[in-house]
């Protein structure tokens, strides 16, 4: 079976900043959810039904192009440590890490695609890039539907739509979301407001990593709520309308804070840098705040280094299971906060030296 | 979409709450929303603990549903008690066999009942005619249109829309 540890040779192309308005925007996330006729939804489905879904989910991938590569994983077969490395990653969502009936992944080339077997929809097809470039993802995305599809029997209503487990993704079944770092808004208060409008327009914000998750470091996951009505392309264009005023406003707070607040604001900065490359035992929190105020400094040129990649692979890189993947050995929270710091300290350095 | 509680106002207040580790999300209008003691977002307030008020909420949603005692789903045998209880559905066919509760928790969901986005290329046989669809993609384009105050495009649309009714009822 294939093993977790295959990821770590490279960075997820979501993570390599490539992608437009990166310094503000992580990445852009769109994702599908698909059942099959003929099967109950996993929660209700028998063990031999799940294992019936993952041999034809299987065999349908081995003849598709966007997937033909990927990595296949028995999620419940891996031990706990490794689920959570795949949360982290965000390529597995929370329930993924808990099942214990059959369940699988499959990860393309970059962690571009993805897709989710057994969740709570037979399939979860994943798609994610770097910055905002929810258009493009979303056609990604759209291929691998296209090519799975005359293959799969999709449950489909006509009037309805794709038919999913919850009916808060009949329809579409799409969600598309951006992960977007917000310090300033936060610091000038601002955030408040701009939260009520996105709720307003009918989006939902959640924190770092999706449901049920807390914000942390000013990150912030706005997607599109109902999923029902709206064509995909009309759903799309709407969290990338509403990113793109965002984006702007966290802009202009930015403008502020160096007109109303400059020193103080360079002062957080300066000492969140200072921690990070001297400090000699880190949380995994810590490093979330304090590589979230360094961002700001770098995308606001008061920083000159490390580059936007670094400060994004800092951020997962440095989460508990990345953290003892790497170092390839399991650690109690003391002794990896230990090693996070010196981790951390080494990234640093290597990220300056690279810009 | 319209306010899950009052059903009378438009919901603006959308919220994901994790209950017992299942995930519930509550579509409120602002009056609803002060009246249940929500407040818009704050940092200081983790977006978890929001809708603890509200837990309830769905369940009341889905309880107001009139169905018909006994009955479960062909395809899964899951009555709509244990949709009630889980907020998940057992198998495609429960949409067939609760087609009038769904109905009614799409559109408050939603607030919407008609999918317009993509189909697959082989279709399962159409429960509504093809030309249904096409007049009801129709009529959305031209409240756009309308909105858009793009006149000689309604004017269009109208008469298109107009045509597909004759031969409706002819």
């Amino acid at each position: 079976m294939a093993k977790v540890e295959q990821l770590l040779s490279y960075s997820s192309n979501w993570l390599t900043a490539r992608g437009s308005s990166s310094g503000i925007v992580l990445s852009s996330r769109v994702r599908a959810a698909r059942n099959l006729e003929g099967f109950s939804f996993p929660l209700y489905c028998s063990d031999k039904s799940r294992e019936e879904i993952i041999n034809l989910v299987q065999t349908t991938v081995c003849r598709s192009l966007y997937l033909k590569d990927a990595i296949f994983f028995e999620v419940n077969r891996l031990p706990h440590l490794d689920r959570q490395f795949l949360l982290e990653r965000h390529l597995i969502s929370t329930e993924l890490v808990e099942e214990k009936r059959k369940c699988g992944l499959f990860v393309g080339e970059q962690e571009i695609l993805g897709m989710m077997i057994n969740e709570e929809d037979h399939l979860r097809l994943q798609a994610m890039s770097s910055g905002l470039q929810l258009v493009e993802t979303f056609q990604l995305l759209s291929k691998l539907d296209d090519e799975l599809q005359p293959l799969l029997p999709y449950a489909f209503h006509q009037e309805w739509g794709y038919l999913t487990a919850c009916p808060t993704n009949t329809g579409t079944g799409l969600r598309a979301s951006i992960l977007i770092h917000l310090p300033a808004l936060v610091l000038t208060k601002e955030i408040d407001k701009v939260l009520k409008s996105i709720f307003q327009i009918g989006l939902a914000v959640r924190g770092l990593y999706g449901e049920g998750t807390e914000v942390k470091g000013n990150f912030f996951q706005i997607s599109n709520q109902t999923t029902l009505g709206r064509s995909e392309e009309e759903l799309i264009e709407m969290v990338d309308k509403v990113t793109r005023q965002i984006i702007l406003q966290e802009i202009n707070a930015r403008e502020l804070l160096l007109k109303e607040a400059k020193a103080e604001t360079e002062d957080k900065i300066w000492r969140a840098k200072g921690i990070l490359e001297n400090a000699r035992v880190l949380t995994s929190e810590e490093v979330i705040n304090l590589s979230s105020a360094m961002r700001l400094g770098v995308t606001m040129e008061i920083l000159k280094s490390p580059d936007i990649q670094t400060l994004n692979e800092l951020l997962i890189f440095s989460q508990p299971a990345h953290l003892q993947k790497i170092l390839n050995r399991e650690m109690q929270p003391q002794e990896r906060d230990t090693e996070r710091a010196q981790w951390v300290r080494r990234r640093l350095c290597e990220g300056s030296a690279r810009k | 979409m319209l306010c899950e509680f009052c059903g009378e106002e438009e919901a603006t207040v959308h919220l994901t709450e994790l209950v017992n580790g299942k995930i519930s999300e509550f579509h409120l209008c602002v009056k609803c929303a002060e009246k249940k003691g929500v407040q818009s977002p704050s940092l200081s307030e983790p977006f978890s603990s929001l809708g603890a008020l509200l837990s309830g909420v769905i369940e009341e949603l889905a309880l107001n549903e009139p169905v018909e005692k006994g009955t479960t789903c062909p395809g899964c045998g899951a009555s709509y008690f244990e949709f009630k209880k889980t907020g998940r559905l057992g198998c495609p066919k429960c949409y067939n066999t609760f087609q009038k509760q769904l109905k009614s928790l799409l559109r408050k969901i939603h607030g919407n009942t008609r999918h317009t986005g993509k189909r697959p290329v082989i279709a399962p046989i159409s429960a509504v005619p093809a030309q249904d669809l096409e007049l009801e993609k129709l009529k959305k384009e031209l409240t756009k249109a309308i909105e858009k105050e793009e006149f000689e495009r309604a004017a269009e649309l109208r008469d298109k829309i107009k045509q597909g009714g004759t031969k409706n009822n002819g």
